[in-house]
């Protein structure tokens, strides 16, 4: 066809273009080798994309009305809040794939198993949290801070928040706090169609926690990921969800989306049972008239999963300084208390009181104590470290494949 | 015969109350979710299983227009957007559309034209991701906008084919006879003509880009914020009545256009008729 | 000019794909993505489903529209229903979505009327029309989407052909009610609307938003499969995203040379 040259021009200038990389805009310097008084002059004026998951309105409140007033008056900065979770390691490994010398975004919120995607594909800069004045008081002592599932944090990530997956019940509807999975099971099949979890990350984590449950020892569970061990204790689960199945909301032939969608329906009145990965949600959910006054958390005798969620600067951010800046403000007593607050978000707070000095350290003690949930002394004991990641990616195929689609 | 005549009419009056039972059923059909949509961005509280709202608040509007978390951004991002592919798409539509018509291979080249069309807008973005990393257009605006435009120009040559019949072939040769030149007979001849069709294609591959979901997010990256990705966003907190407040908008100006003028949306039906 | 472009547009998409499933991040040259998605990724379950929720779809649709336009006649033309219909074709998937969770939803809008009524207690009584395994929602959500237009389409068409006099000339040469719908009525609008009705198809197939917010787990939507795939935090499903785009293209493109061919040839257009 007489197209055709112009069809190949065509066809080569593409070529051409998807070929070369993006010219390196690089103007970064490594903020480590700047004290940090100069990190906060390199930040002033500086826009942070920060990427988290903004599924939860008492969250994006603290951040909106608190953190990112805060960052503009103190220092400058402009906080960007980006929604994202799950598909952050996604996001970031097309950016690395296509050559892309400088992100579009500059902070995370690692949540769960992220942590360790994120350090296979070489997305995060650090080490960087010991430059950060307020790494001081973080209670880096704590293995449930120093390790992420079952990886060593060695400074890639800074910690934010500390957790305890908790079961929520309607007391008034509930009399007796089922707190065993035999005890859960009896229940449920006195109950049927009262209970369900969901199928994305806090359900799988409920799974993950009767793990621990039906494990020989607790020990089998640390360290590196068994393929053995995982089977074994799968096989086990999925026997216990197989007992439960015909008594479950709907008859266990479909499961909410997320963790959003069983609040749903446990604020609805439709299931006598949630599940959160925030200990402190319950006392929020009431205050803002979502849950009944009557509700209450509490963790299974058996142990529930413990975890960590921090931040992250990637690697090929354009903002390191400004996002070490948020990042310390975020870690700071002032940050990490009003977020400890029932009301505002109730999460826990990674310093360490001893490090703290007097004042703050009473402050912190002084908070307005959960009244719907125990107390995070008395939680410790049933607190189960995360096992390592792949138990996780596994858990969600295996679920997805052997449970749901059955 | 007076009793045929009694039961003939007898009849007709049956099918008359018929036809007025269900036209007014299937309006009522239609006007409850938009009301619901409504209702929903002004509500308070409204718990189940009251059928109206326990309370009504003007929140999510003051939110909405105080220009307090980028909504006003995401309303004129949107806008600015859609304005852009509409006018891009219908010119390149317009221009492309004739020249597949004339041509020999047209099946062969309107299948090639159409093909951002057919494979979902998901798929668009998948395999376009890559490509708009690499130049750079990821998570920028006129990323958003080029990929939008290749949806909506894909559409607008199928809109648009169905203008170039052997009615304008034949006036424009009769211009050319009479010595009009090439520019004259686009600016004088073509255009006039398809004036009406061109509004059409302007509202609609507007409407694409207004309503667009998958790409803003696939390419947009988060960076890019419109309409549609905050009523998404907002249902997945659980926020509903801030959703159907983006709702309301997303919706109003489509709507307020097609009562105004329905021929708008009237395209395909002329093309299927005029396929005679 | 602007052919090439078209051509370009197909390249871009090559060049796409063949980096897409030549292996990302340092895999080499690898066949295993695409045997997974083949053999195991249960992608013609999606594929299927999202077939069978087309046709299902269309085919509610097309009855729905062309009762109404049988039943209510011309008065499609005057009175408020002759604008109301126009309506829902300014509404996107995303609020028909929003929309649907609150009106099919289990303590939505059907489930409130239903509790007034007295036939349900709570709303976990209520049948599962969202979120649900037949995909139900996601049904009722498309067909309220797009039988307007249908609507309007056939009424348009019921115009432009003259089918009522053609029904009138059927009736005078002695046909019955019946025999002058099936013989008359019904192949001239049908075959008039099959052009529309294919495109309307297309685009049911690779529905999005409101699989994405109402659908289950599983099964799921082709498009939606896809894009899960490729935003998972697992990030060795990203190479099988790109390998089932590249597969639901490759599909569409035989389908469409499979239609080309059968298509009848429309009258030659001079230069």
């Amino acid at each position: 066809m007489i197209e055709m040259p112009r069809l190949l021009s065509a066809a080569a200038l593409t070529v051409l273009l998807l070929a070369c990389s993006p010219s390196s805009d690089d103007s970064t310097v490594d903020p480590r080798s700047l004290d940090w008084p100069e990190i906060v002059k390199a930040a002033r004026g500086e826009t942070v994309y920060f990427v988290m998951w903004t599924g939860d309105p008492a969250i994006n409140r603290y951040m909106r009305e608190f953190v990112v007033p805060h960052l503009h008056k103190r220092h400058g900065i402009t906080l960007e809040i980006v929604p994202g979770q799950a598909d952050i390691p996604s996001m970031l490994m097309t950016e690395i794939e296509a050559g892309q010398t400088v992100s579009s975004m500059d902070m995370v919120w690692i949540n769960g198993q992220v942590f360790y995607q994120l350090r296979q594909i070489d997305a995060l800069y650090g080490p960087f949290t010991s430059k950060l004045p307020n790494d001081l008081f973080v209670d880096w002592d704590n293995p449930m801070i120093a390790i992420d599932f079952q990886q060593r944090v060695n400074g890639y990530e800074s910690p934010w928040g500390n957790v305890q997956l908790l079961l929520i019940t309607d007391t008034e509807r509930v009399a007796h706090l089922p707190r065993t999975p035999r005890a859960l099971a009896e229940w449920i099949h006195a109950h049927p169609g009262r209970f369900t979890i969901d199928s994305e990350f806090t359900g799988l984590s409920f799974l993950k926690s009767l793990m621990y449950a039906f494990a020989d020892s607790p020990q089998e569970l640390q360290g590196s990921f068994d393929r053995n061990v995982y089977n074994k204790l799968k096989n086990r689960v999925f026997e216990w969800v197989r007992g439960v199945r015909a008594d479950l909301w709907r008859e266990g032939r479909t499961f909410p989306k997320d963790v959003s969608q069983l609040h749903q329906l446990f604020a609805n009145g439709e299931v006598d049972f949630t599940m959160s990965f925030n200990d402190g949600e319950v006392d929020n959910k009431v205050a803002v008239g979502l849950f009944p006054k009557t509700a209450r958390a509490y963790a299974l005798k058996t142990g529930t999963l413990q975890n960590t969620h921090y931040l992250g600067i990637v690697a090929r951010s354009a903002h390191k300084p400004a996002a070490m800046v948020v990042a310390n403000f975020l870690i700071s007593p002032e940050a990490q208390l009003e977020k400890l607050k029932p009301e505002v978000w109730g999460d826990g707070t990674v310093l360490a009181m001893e490090r703290l000095p007097a004042p703050w350290r009473s402050r912190f003690r002084n908070v307005p104590g959960r009244s719907r949930a125990p107390e995070r002394d008395a939680l410790q004991l049933f607190a189960r470290p995360e096992p390592a990641p792949q138990y996780m990616i596994r858990l969600d195929e295996d679920f997805r494949n052997e449970i749901v689609r059955q | 015969m007076v009793s045929g005549v009694a039961v003939a009419s007898a009849a007709g009056a049956n099918a008359a109350v018929i036809r007025a039972g269900s036209t007014s059923l299937l309006c009522v059909l239609i006007a409850v979710p938009l009301v619901l949509l409504l209702l929903l961005s002004v509500t308070r509280h409204w718990s189940y299983p009251g059928l109206w709202p326990d309370a009504l608040q003007w929140s999510q509007w003051r939110v909405m227009l105080s220009g307090d978390r980028g909504l006003l951004d995401a309303l004129v991002s949107s806008l600015l957007i859609a304005v852009i592919v509409a006018v891009g798409a219908t010119t390149a539509g317009f221009l492309t559309s004739q020249r597949i018509a004339g041509h020999r291979r047209r099946g062969v080249l309107l299948m090639l034209a159409l093909l951002p069309f057919a494979i979902s807008p998901v798929v668009l973005g998948v395999t376009l991701n890559y490509g708009f990393i690499r130049l750079q257009l990821a998570a920028s605006l006129w990323g958003v906008i080029l990929a939008q435009f290749l949806f909506a120009y894909a559409y607008a040559v199928l809109l648009l084919s169905g203008f170039w019949n052997t009615r304008i072939a034949a006036l424009s040769e009769l211009a050319e006879s009479i010595g009009a030149d090439r520019f004259q007979i686009w600016w004088r001849v073509r255009l006039p003509l398809a004036a009406g069709l061109l509004g059409v294609s302007l509202f609609q591959t507007f409407l694409i880009s207004w309503f667009d979901f998958a790409l803003a997010r696939l390419i947009g990256a988060g960076r890019v914020q419109t309409l549609p990705l905050l009523v998404f966003d907002y249902f997945g907190s659980g926020d509903f009545r801030l959703a159907a407040a983006c709702g309301v908008l997303l919706v109003g100006l489509p709507l307020a256009a097609v009562l105004l003028n329905r021929r708008l949306l009237a395209w395909p039906l002329t093309a299927a008729s005029s396929r005679v | 000019m602007l052919t090439a472009g078209a051509v370009i547009l197909a390249l871009a998409f090559a060049g796409l794909y063949s980096v897409g499933v030549l292996g990302l991040l340092s895999e080499s040259w690898t066949t295993a993505h695409w045997r997974y998605v083949l053999f195991e990724s249960g992608v013609w379950s999606a594929l299927g489903f999202s077939l069978a929720l087309t046709l299902v779809t269309l085919g509610l649709a097309t009855v729905a529209a062309l009762a109404t336009v049988l039943i209510v006649d011309m008065r499609v033309r005057r009175g408020p229903f002759a604008v109301l219909v126009y309506a829902p074709l300014a509404v996107p998937g995303i609020v028909a979505a929003l929309l649907s969770y609150q009106i099919l939803g289990d303590a939505g809008l059907l489930s409130r009327m239903a509790h007034a009524v007295g036939w349900i207690r709570s709303p976990a009584e209520f049948p599962a029309l969202v979120f649900d395994r037949l995909g139900v929602g996601i049904i009722l959500t498309h067909f309220a989407m797009i039988t307007p237009f249908f609507v309007i389409l056939f009424d348009r068409l019921f115009e432009n052909e003259r089918v009522a006099e053609l029904r009138q000339l059927a009736y005078t040469l002695g046909a019955t009610r019946m025999q002058a719908l099936s013989r008359v009525v019904l192949p001239l609008l049908l075959v008039r609307a099959l052009p529309v009705c294919a495109v309307y198809g297309v685009v049911l197939m690779g529905a999005f938003e409101v699989p994405l917010l109402i659908g289950a787990r599983y099964p799921t939507m082709i498009s939606v499969e896809i894009y899960s795939r490729f935003a998972s935090y697992d990030l060795t499903a990203r190479p099988q995203a790109y390998a089932m785009a590249t597969l639901y293209l490759l599909l569409v493109l035989a389908a469409w040379s499979v239609a080309l061919r059968w298509r009848p040839r429309p009258a030659q257009t001079p230069r």
